[in-house]
């Protein structure tokens, strides 16, 4: 267990657009005529939080003052949420101006605790928001070190128990304030001497039980792990991994594919929760005694609907042998992403709007039939010689940017590659020649070419160098 | 004439001989032509330079050569556009020319199908298809073909480019029309007598001069 509590300590204050022309203007974000929120220039000033407004003025004349926004706050988070998104699936808003992470799963992505901290801190901060990151094994506990500034120097990739033991060091020495208790619980642990978490947490459980409740038993128990946080149960499952077993044999492709649709339809549910979609997943068919074959099915795009998870499934399934009979069928999702916006487009009544497909799944079918390779498109290259000039490419590499061809003379349609030989007396010259001498950087050449016509009269792009008449293309 | 809504084929003789006014946009059309490089792609150059809306592909499915995207840039063609499918059965050809047929996502294809493996009803079902989802769909054959009736709405023969710019060509089968042999169907680009001429006169004065050259260093 790995969790980052992400505190937006400016957030109130933040969520108020400054121009530039104002930093150093004092400013305070106030709740009920209180100072809940200051910016550097209003602390320097000697505004303090739960200062009133009207002693504010009084410190700074030109305070400029904001009447706090809950509302706006609380959509902020909710777009927070979508650039956290990009660091882990799994975020929760922890409480009005907190995030919570599971980083488990992506902490290797990001090469550590160290870096994905900084990342984190750079992207909230382009978003123009600061932020404090703690870092637990528990999400109570990552909150309050994320408040009170509680830190190590952590090692960059620790196992669990590693986690836990400097959580456990570090709660020690966190003050109780940082807990999000009610201000009262609060100040009866401050009239007792209690300050820090260290005080409390070691005192027997139904001691504490007795003496403060059972609320704040179960706080501190969810502090150090000993109790599963609600946050767990919010949380939905890591992966999909679905397999049906069947009463009776099926036999044959139609035959199986209903209860594949019904797996689809699982996997869909599962996709929905996250607003994920599923870019690559594996099918497993199944006979009694567990022989069988499985295969991959790739996705152009992330796809959240049954019917196109099972469009491209079914392309695939004709190349594939399956066994005679299958008695068991899995569904495993290999790769899912979060399904951006852009992807889904909706009309008012938020259903699906039906469209001519767009050509990404023309590519996608024809791909899942007849493999990545028998798709090709084509770029152009600013090259005289007319070898190096175009290059066929994959289709996923290509049509990334279009290069401007200069006109250079008529060249034919149809090229062939290699060049074919032939016989100088086979050809009629009809224009020419055009002189082409480049590339003496990588592979020189220097050819004149020919228009000429050969014995069918058809006319072709031919040339001449030390081995004799090569025809190179045909204008077709 | 506003009945007419085909395709204008960049050929005006061609265009008035066609019931449409141009190409059929929905149909299957054949082009004979005894091998390739004979001109089929100028032919039917107007259908691969259309102007069609962003998401468009324009599918080549087993062309008989490489496809020369700058020559293709150099007619108007978007390169970007175009697709290339190379199946590897007859099988997966005709799969590949009703998926892009189907797709909605390209309105010109052009294929190469394996002359044996044809067949009358699967040339029905590409007819049947091109018109039922607005596709320009262009199967290029060799002359032998001509022998055989097809479903296709137009049957193209071209007989042969010549040096005066000309694309010789005759109307098989068309719509509302009888046979048509011999149009001459002006190319814009093209050597000229006087272009061969010329240049015959540059190579011999050239081979002579070397002739020249070789015997004063004898």
């Amino acid at each position: 267990m790995l969790w980052f509590g992400l505190y937006l300590p400016h957030l109130p204050l933040e969520v108020f657009k400054q121009p530039s022309s104002t930093t150093g203007v004092p400013i305070v974000v106030t709740d009920a005529q209180r100072v809940v929120r200051e910016n550097d220039a209003a602390r320097a000033a000697g505004i303090r939080l739960g200062a009133s407004l009207a002693t504010a003025r009084s410190l700074a004349p030109a305070l400029v003052h904001h009447a706090r926004n809950r509302e706006i706050e609380a959509q902020r988070l909710e777009r927070l949420v979508s650039t956290a998104y990009a660091f882990t699936p799994y975020v929760s808003v922890a409480a009005g101006d907190a995030l919570l992470l599971d980083m488990a799963g992506s902490l290797k992505l990001f090469d550590g605790i160290h870096k994905a901290r900084s990342k984190l801190r750079k992207k909230f901060g382009r978003a123009g928001h600061r932020v404090a990151i703690g870092v637990a094994h528990t999400p109570r506990a990552s909150l309050a070190f994320a408040k009170s500034g509680m830190d190590v120097a952590w090692p960059d990739m620790p196992d669990p128990q590693t986690i836990r033991r400097i959580t456990l060091q570090l709660l020690d020495t966190t003050p109780l304030a940082s807990l999000d208790l009610a201000p009262k619980t609060l100040e009866r642990f401050v009239n007792m001497g209690m300050r820090k978490v260290g005080d409390i947490v070691h005192v027997p459980r139904h001691e504490v039980v007795k003496r403060f409740g059972v609320e704040i038993a179960d706080c501190l128990a969810e502090l150090t792990g000993e109790r599963m946080d609600p946050w767990n149960a919010e949380r939905p499952p890591e992966s999909f991994s679905e397999s049906l077993h069947l009463i009776e044999p099926l036999r044959g492709k139609d035959e199986v594919l209903e209860p594949m649709e019904h797996l689809a339809k699982l996997l869909a549910t599962w996709l929905a929760r996250l607003n994920f979609g599923v870019r690559r997943l594996s099918w497993g068919v199944y006979t009694f005694d567990g022989e069988g074959a499985s295969f991959e099915v790739g996705f152009e795009q992330p796809r959240h609907e049954v019917a196109d998870i099972m469009a491209i499934t079914r392309l695939q399934m004709e190349t594939v042998d399956l066994p005679g009979e299958a008695m068991t069928i899995t569904l495993d999702v290999l790769y899912a992403m979060p399904l951006s916006a852009k992807w889904v487009e909706r009309d008012v009544l938020g259903q699906t709007v039906a469209q001519p497909a767009p050509p990404r799944e023309l590519v996608e079918r024809l791909s899942a039939r007849l493999g990545k390779d028998a798709l090709q498109r084509f770029c152009i290259f600013d090259d005289h010689r007319p070898e190096f000039a175009w290059r066929p490419t994959a289709e996923r590499d290509a049509g990334k940017a279009p290069i401007p061809v200069p006109e250079r003379g008529r060249r034919p349609l149809w090229l062939l590659e290699p060049p074919m030989p032939m016989r100088a007396d086979h050809l009629r010259i009809v224009s020419g020649p055009e002189r082409i001498r480049c590339g003496w950087w990588e592979q020189e050449q220097c050819r004149d070419y020919f228009v000429a016509q050969d014995r069918d009269a058809t006319w072709c792009w031919c040339f001449r160098d030390a081995q004799g008449w090569f025809v190179h293309g045909y204008f077709a | 004439m506003s009945t007419k809504h085909g395709l204008s084929t960049g050929f005006e003789q061609l265009d008035d001989l066609l019931v449409d006014g141009g190409w059929p946009c929905a149909a299957l059309v054949e082009i004979l032509c005894a091998r390739y490089g004979v001109g089929e792609l100028r032919l039917v150059a107007s259908a691969l330079t259309r102007p069609v809306s962003a998401s468009q592909w324009t599918v080549l499915i087993n062309p008989p050569c490489v496809p020369y995207a700058p020559a293709f840039q150099a007619l108007g063609v978007n390169v970007r556009d175009l697709m290339v499918v190379h199946p590897s059965s007859h099988r997966e050809a005709l799969w590949s020319l009703e998926e892009v047929i189907e797709s909605g996502s390209s309105k010109t294809v052009l294929g190469w199908l394996s002359e044996g493996d044809l067949q009358d009803k699967q040339l029905r079902r590409l007819q049947a298809k091109s018109k039922e989802r607005d596709v320009f769909c262009v199967l290029f054959r060799p002359l032998a073909a001509e022998r055989h009736p097809s479903p296709a709405e137009l049957r193209l023969r071209i007989e042969q480019q010549t040096l005066d710019r000309k694309l010789i060509v005759s109307i098989i089968k068309r719509r509302g029309g009888w046979r048509v042999e011999g149009l001459e169907l002006p190319l814009p680009w093209g050597p000229t007598t006087a272009d061969a001429d010329r240049t015959h006169q540059l190579m011999a004065d050239w081979e002579r001069t070397r002739r020249d050259m070789k015997t004063a260093l004898l």
